[in-house]
């Protein structure tokens, strides 16, 4: 990309109200989850290491914007804190399934032959089960952790990415250029990684943008069910459930972590579809119309 | 000296069908070609689509392995080699091919591209392979300024040029040039084939040019093959070809070409086959023009012709010339 | 030798909107189309020759903007137009058009003859099924298929490049067109099934009095078409002309250019001439003559105003400063 590309594309994003949204959606979430432990009003709150009976279930009010939830600990520190830990597995989880499924995608493409079937076998065997059902299969079995729901949701995951860069791998390895980097003598490997992979990542971009929300959202869900990651961490679907019995009273300690979860979701999908658009010369016209 | 010598060289792919892959016949697609480049030399292939010459062209490059037949390069014979042999192969012979946007990786920058090759195959450090790359980069006519940029951001000209710089960096011996201007504006075709001749005469490469395009090849070659499906037809110095076609499909060939001529005697003299040539799975049986050809005899659809010498270095396969 | 306009487009101007700016692909292009002559738009690429054949026929993408100019086609004021009058009235029925993939016509989940009946049955509103099949097969024996009753039940992935575009010519003048207009037709076929394409053009012009616009950027197809032949270049008109002016008396220093840098293959060339430089950038607004920068006899009121018209013989005009004094 060049200098003029950037700016184009600067202006694209710039005339597109959606896509601004998803950016600024995102990077407040990024910025907020790396400082959240600087900035929160009642830090021994958010970390869960208080208990004050004075303010337990307080409604939401000036001095804690979000209320409080039963054991006084103040919401807004936690669901802010809640932020970062939602951000390191919506990392770990997409990384590691990247990493997995990439590897695995790449050789299974690039090779084909038995080698190929073998590991797209395997990997369609993951697939045939619903990705949910198989992380709670995973964390029911590796216990409560924040590492083991990474792992969990990681494990449910990487064969998606594998079949994604399958696909792309597939298509790619026909393309001229591959055929002039063996004309050159490249090394099967070099061919790999220096042609093939950067020219099959793009769909895989865009769902790692896309699923970074879901992580974030099947964490959630993981840890609402009691299998996620264990109390006192304010991650946002334990927060939920710790309120469900509460709902009909004390509504804010579900309400808010629901709606940082709905916002961050709705954020990172707005800036898959951004990065979709950006990359198909096709829908980068529909932007275009859009802005004139 | 012969640089590269084709000897009936034959490239048939299985068709497949069914779970088990059962081989139930083959595509033709070159059945028996042979030919041969000395030093220093330009020879052209012709052909439509379908005539194979692509695919004699991948053969030689190595990308397919031939079914039979053999080559012959520098006396020794690459038919079968692999690894170091092969490293060393590839580096005498390149290609440029016909769309330089397919051509080169789009996510490479273009000095990358032509650096490449050098930093494979020379021991040269990077600085030292990227000071080459520049200076290659700078011989084909691109200023330093375009180095960093992606092939996307350059025009058709300028990419197909990287195309070159890249294919000349190992200084080899033989380029095979894939339709090389095809996918140019005329006034580019022009620069580019000027390039390819200096380039030529500096280097002192040989060139092998696949084409579809009559003007080019004349333009271009010392030495031109017709090829009608996977069959060389005709072969002679590229002057002696065109003045005095002998193969009635190298004939219409030539009098198929459109020419800006103000005077429109050509039409009359134009051969029009009539037809399509047919599929190269079920070749028709003797001479494969048979089908198509305004002069078939009862001898064309029961043998194939043999080759036979006309003049100097001037053969043709059809029974219109051969003996009894 | 009075003859009757059926096309005049006037002062033409045509922009693209894209992510990367505004190309302005035509800038000012006239010309006359007479009835029953073939006319030849021959440029290379970014000269807007295919712009210009598409917006006659109003099929132009949705990115584009007809920013100025006129198009008359037998009094009809083609701009103006609805789209349902040109679906209707204009398209198909008047004025046709053939692509360079012919692909471009037939989708892939119909066969040629549910395309063909398509037009027929629209356009001249034929509901019997028996005739519109049989003015079908007509059509395709017209463009010399064989087979035509396979060919009316094979899908377009089914035939031959060669075949398809017959079929797409039939499609197009299934409906008795007094215009086609045929966008690089013959770009995508092989040399030899190329020849046998323009012979039937050549046919079927003369059979049915067929007015042609061909565009294509090979001068050589336009020599055994065309009765008249028009250059563009980025965008403008340089010159306008019979086919034998311009290729044997070329004016334009483009045109006579173009015409030494084509090499042939009916005698030997030594050295092919090049044209230095390369196109200029569509985006920006060339106050002068867009050739100027490459051109040998470029003066300064080359780049700063454009060019003007001259007129050097009967229906033979040049845009350019050298020979206006």
């Amino acid at each position: 990309m060049n200098l003029e590309e950037i700016s184009s594309t600067f202006k694209l994003i710039r005339s597109n109200p959606l896509s601004i949204a998803g950016i600024v959606i995102v990077a407040t979430f990024v910025i907020v989850g790396l400082i959240s432990p600087y900035i929160v009003p009642y830090p021994a709150d958010a970390w869960g290491y208080s208990y004050n009976l004075e303010t337990r279930l307080v409604p939401p009010s000036p001095k804690h914007i979000f209320g409080t939830d039963e054991m006084g600990r103040d919401l807004f520190s936690r669901v802010v804190l809640g932020a970062r830990f939602s951000l390191i597995i919506a990392i770990g989880v997409v990384s590691i399934a990247l990493a997995i499924g990439i590897v695995v995608g790449l050789v299974a493409g690039y090779m084909g032959g038995s080698v190929g079937m073998i590991l797209m076998r395997i990997t369609d065997m993951f697939l045939a089960f619903p990705p949910l059902l198989l992380a709670i299969a995973f964390a029911a079995t590796l216990g409560r952790g924040l590492i083991n729901v990474i792992i969990s949701l990681a494990l449910s995951w990487w064969p998606w990415y594998a079949r994604l860069i399958y696909i792309q791998v597939n298509s790619v390895k026909n393309l001229l250029f591959v055929d002039a980097a063996r004309i050159i003598g490249l090394s099967t490997t070099k061919i790999m990684f220096r042609h093939i992979l950067p020219n099959s990542l793009t769909p895989v971009v865009i769902q790692a943008a896309l699923d970074m929300g879901s992580a974030i959202l099947e964490a959630a869900g993981l840890s609402f069910l009691g299998i996620g990651v264990p109390p006192p961490i304010p991650e946002w679907g334990l927060l939920i459930s710790q309120g469900w019995a509460l709902i009909n009273t004390a509504w804010w300690i579900s309400l808010f972590p629901g709606i940082a979860i709905v916002i961050t979701v709705v954020g990172f999908n707005l800036l898959a579809d951004t990065f979709q658009e950006i990359m198909d010369p096709r829908l980068r016209s529909t932007m275009v119309m859009r802005g004139i | 000296m012969v640089l590269l010598d084709v000897v009936d060289l034959k490239m048939h792919f299985p068709i497949k069908r069914g779970i088990l892959g059962r081989v139930v016949g083959y595509v033709k697609a070159v059945d028996g070609v042979s030919f041969t480049i000395g030093l220093n030399e330009v020879y052209s292939l012709v052909g439509e689509s379908g005539s194979g010459k692509s695919t004699v062209a991948r053969c030689i490059l190595k990308l397919y392995e031939p079914t039979g037949g053999k080559i012959v390069f520098e006396g020794r014979d690459v038919t079968r080699i692999r690894s170091r042999e092969l490293l060393e192969y590839r580096r005498k012979v390149q290609a440029v091919f016909q769309n330089p946007y397919l051509s080169l990786n789009p996510r490479m920058r273009i000095v990358d591209i032509v650096a490449e090759p050098i930093l494979e195959h020379m021991d040269v450090d990077r600085a030292e392979a990227y000071r080459i790359a520049l200076e290659l980069l700078e011989r084909v006519g691109l200023s330093g300024e375009l180095a960093r940029r992606f092939p996307s951001s350059l025009s058709g000209g300028q990419a197909q040029r990287v195309a070159i710089a890249r294919a000349i960096a190992l200084r080899p011996k033989l380029v095979l040039l894939d339709e090389p201007t095809s996918a140019l504006d005329v006034s580019l075709q022009a620069q580019i084939l000027n390039l390819l001749e200096d380039l030529y005469n500096e280097y002192r490469l040989s060139y092998l040019l696949i084409s579809h395009d009559l003007s080019v090849v004349r333009y271009v070659s010392d030495r031109v093959g017709v090829m009608y499906l996977g069959k060389l037809v005709e072969e002679g110095y590229t002057e002696s070809l065109f003045e005095n076609p002998l193969h009635p499909y190298t004939q219409a060939l030539i009098s198929s070409v459109p020419e800006p001529d103000p005077t429109q005697s050509k039409l009359s003299r134009r051969i029009v086959l009539p037809g399509e040539p047919p599929s190269s799975i079920s070749t028709p049986p003797g001479c494969r023009l048979n089908p198509r050809c305004p002069y078939a005899m009862d001898k064309c659809r029961r043998e194939e012709p043999p080759t036979v010498g006309v003049e100097k270095g001037h053969t043709v396969s059809c029974w219109l010339y051969a003996k009894a | 030798m009075a003859e009757e306009t059926i096309l005049s487009v006037s002062d033409l101007h045509i922009d693209y909107y894209t992510p990367e700016g505004v190309i302005r692909a035509v800038r000012g292009a006239s010309l006359k189309l007479c009835k029953g002559e073939s006319l030849c738009i021959v440029g290379e690429s970014g000269s807007g020759k295919s712009t210009v054949g598409l917006a006659i026929v109003r099929a132009l993408p949705p990115n584009a903007v007809v920013a100025k100019g006129e198009i008359v086609y037998c009094g009809i004021d083609i701009l103006r137009l609805s789209e349902e009058e040109m679906s209707k009235r204009i398209r198909g029925k008047e004025i046709s058009i053939v692509f360079q993939d012919p692909v471009a016509i037939f989708n892939p989940l119909f066969t040629v003859g549910d395309v063909l009946s398509d037009v027929i049955s629209t356009h001249l509103g034929i509901r019997d099924r028996k005739k519109v099949y049989e003015h079908g097969i007509r059509m395709l024996k017209l463009v010399e298929l064989p087979d035509p009753e396979r060919i009316m039940n094979s899908y377009p992935h089914e035939l031959s490049g060669g075949m398809l575009q017959r079929a797409a010519i039939a499609v197009a003048l299934s409906a008795n067109p007094k215009l086609l207009i045929a966008d690089e037709p013959t770009t995508m076929l092989d040399v030899t099934i190329q020849a046998q394409i323009l012979d039937l053009l050549k046919r079927l012009r003369k059979e049915f009095s067929l007015s042609m616009i061909f565009i294509t950027h090979n001068l050589g197809v336009a020599a055994e078409v065309c009765d008249r032949v028009v250059v563009m270049y980025a965008g403008t008109l340089f010159e306008e002309g019979s086919t034998e002016d311009i290729l044997a008396n070329p004016i334009h220093p483009y045109t006579r250019k173009l015409i030494e840098c084509i090499p042939r293959a009916s005698r030997k060339v030594l050295r092919l001439k090049s044209i230095p430089g390369s196109l200029p950038d569509l985006r920006t607004h060339l106050p002068g003559c867009p050739f100027a920068p490459r051109c040998d006899y470029a003066m300064d009121i080359c780049r700063s105003s454009p060019p003007p018209v001259y007129e050097a013989g009967y229906r033979h005009r040049v845009l350019c400063h050298l020979y206006k004094k």
